[in-house]
């Protein structure tokens, strides 16, 4: 029965033990929000080591970039350098992804479901993501040179964790912003003590993006 | 409204439907397509004279469905049918529905949204009106092509050859067709869309048509010329004699009034035309149109018009 009613004990004790290791690391909340002061959703936030450290990863096991609904879901993703990323297609019509970044410059022709074979993410930066069939269709991969990064919610909060102590360089990146993302860099110092906050005010510039209602059947479609 | 006999149309689009259903096994696209207008022709009848001039309202209805078919190396085909229907508010023999089908082909030069794309089209459309003389089949054929030249500019072109064929009229006046509304013409459109935000979409327009146009004016055939005391002589007036002169055929025009005549000339019509786009939501727009457009018909003869157009399109 003792040892029984140990049990709980030692699970208490690993936990805040767990707890005590995890501390080790620190935590970055971030706030972006406009030149409006309201909150802006897909800003990505990256936390880059001073030192170099984790400057080479390996890439991340599997990422999907969605298409449903003739739309890329989601908006934005964020994948370290190296990723392999798989396209899988959600709709029951056929899409024609594409792109011309720098970054990246790849074409999966006309397929439907996942047949799609992955398309391996080597270099870092910006990828941005058409659809040869349905115009509209704007998606945006940011390609990361660490794994310690967030992407902003509805509320314009990010919260990027387990970040071990240290000196980081951060910065920030949305579709819409005006400026370049250099012009966000700012220095932050990681302790196991208490958490960073931080908060950035991004000027936005308006977005044209090609209608997808049409005036007339079809014009939508080319 | 006479009931429509759609029997060689119904034939049509039920071969459609097999392709269409056919065509959805195969991974096609089905697009829906919803809208409804309100329309005011300041000069519904092309009239000249002042006087003759009538314009009016209608609220129209239709909706269509597309089978859109992308192919490889980015080309693609569609075939859709539609189905409209319009009522006016004061000349009500205009009133008519109609039932159509297109088939139409587009080839794209590149990747993207800019690539240059150019697109041909074949269209049939039944059109059944509620005074059954212009009643009729239209048939379009068009080639058309574009490219966005900028990130906020997409320009886009057009030339379509029209045949619409109506049931011939016996002639009015001697020696000249009564064949009124079957009617050839060629038009080319050049349109400019400006991105003005990320949802309201301005547009600029021009047309150059060149072909039939059909004009129904009052009938004021003759003048009375007192030539010496006790006796008079009846002749056409300087503008009906004009009129007649010009035209190819002639018919009575009841949907106008009682006195009303329709006269088929060629003439060439140039217009312009602003629009304005609203994005409502992802899958609607909502239009405002205005339109101006000026007809120099044969025989020194013309007219002039505004439309002015509100619509709402609902993609699905």
């Amino acid at each position: 029965m003792s040892k029984l009613h140990s049990t709980p004990c030692i699970l208490f004790a690993s936990l805040m033990f767990a707890r005590t290791a995890l501390s080790s690391a620190g935590e970055l909340h971030a706030f972006i929000k406009d030149q409006n002061g309201q909150p802006i959703e897909d800003a990505v936030v990256l936390a880059t080591p001073v030192d170099g450290r984790n400057a080479a990863l390996p890439g991340q096991a599997r990422n999907e970039m969605d298409q449903i609904g003739k739309e890329y879901v989601p908006h934005v993703k964020v994948v370290t350098t190296g990723s392999n990323l798989y396209f899988p297609n959600k709709d029951n019509i056929r899409h024609h992804v594409y792109s011309f970044s720098p970054a990246k410059v790849f074409e999966l022709p006309l397929y439907s479901g996942t047949s799609a074979p992955p398309v391996l993410f080597d270099k870092t930066g910006l990828v941005t993501l058409g659809c040869n069939i349905h115009d509209w269709m704007l998606g945006y991969i940011y390609v990361a040179d660490t794994p310690f990064f967030g992407k902003s919610a509805k509320d314009g909060k990010i919260l990027i964790a387990d970040v071990p102590a240290g000196e980081y360089s951060v910065r920030v990146w949305h579709p819409d912003m005006k400026w370049a993302e250099e012009s966000t860099v700012r220095k932050v110092t990681l302790d196991v003590t208490q958490a960073a906050n931080m908060e950035w005010q991004l000027t936005l510039k308006p977005v044209f993006r090609i209608p997808r209602a049409s005036g007339s059947t079809g014009a939508a479609y080319r | 409204m006479r009931i429509l006999n759609f029997t060689k149309l119904g034939k049509a689009f039920l071969c459609a439907g097999h392709l269409l259903c056919a065509s959805t096994m195969a991974l096609a696209e089905l697009v829906g397509n919803t809208e409804v207008e309100i329309r005011h022709d300041s000069n519904i009848n092309n009239a000249q004279l002042a006087n003759d001039i009538a314009g009016d309202s209608s609220l129209s209805a239709g909706i269509s469905a597309t089978g859109f078919f992308p192919l490889e190396n980015g080309n693609s085909l569609s075939i859709s049918g539609e189905s409209r229907g319009e009522a006016f508010n004061h000349y009500t023999g205009l009133n008519n529905v109609s039932l159509g089908a297109a088939l139409a082909f587009r080839k794209k030069w590149a990747l993207g949204p800019y690539a240059p794309w150019i697109g041909l089209s074949l269209s049939s459309a039944r059109l059944n009106y509620a005074n059954d003389i212009r009643n009729g089949w239209r048939h379009q054929a068009t080639i058309r092509g574009g490219k966005r030249i900028l990130e906020r500019w997409d320009v886009r072109a057009e030339y379509m050859v029209e045949r619409r064929t109506a049931n011939a009229l016996p002639p009015d006046q001697p020696g000249i067709s009564g064949d009124v509304f079957s009617q050839t013409s060629r038009a080319m459109t050049l349109n400019a869309e400006y991105t003005w935000s990320n949802s309201i979409f301005l547009a600029f327009g021009s047309l150059l048509r060149y072909g039939d146009v059909v004009a129904s004016t009052r009938e004021i055939l003759t003048d009375v010329y007192k030539t010496y005391p006790g006796y008079y002589v009846a002749a056409p007036t300087r503008e009906t004699a004009k009129i007649i002169s010009a035209s190819k055929a002639i018919a009575a025009d009841p949907v106008f009034g009682p006195h009303f005549y329709a006269y088929r000339m060629t003439g060439t019509t140039y217009g312009l035309n602003v629009d304005m786009n609203i994005a409502v939501t992802p899958h609607s727009m909502l239009r405002a149109s205005i339109v101006r457009q000026l007809t120099h018909a044969e025989g020194d003869n013309g007219y002039a018009k505004n439309v002015a157009t509100l619509s709402w399109n609902y993609n699905f």
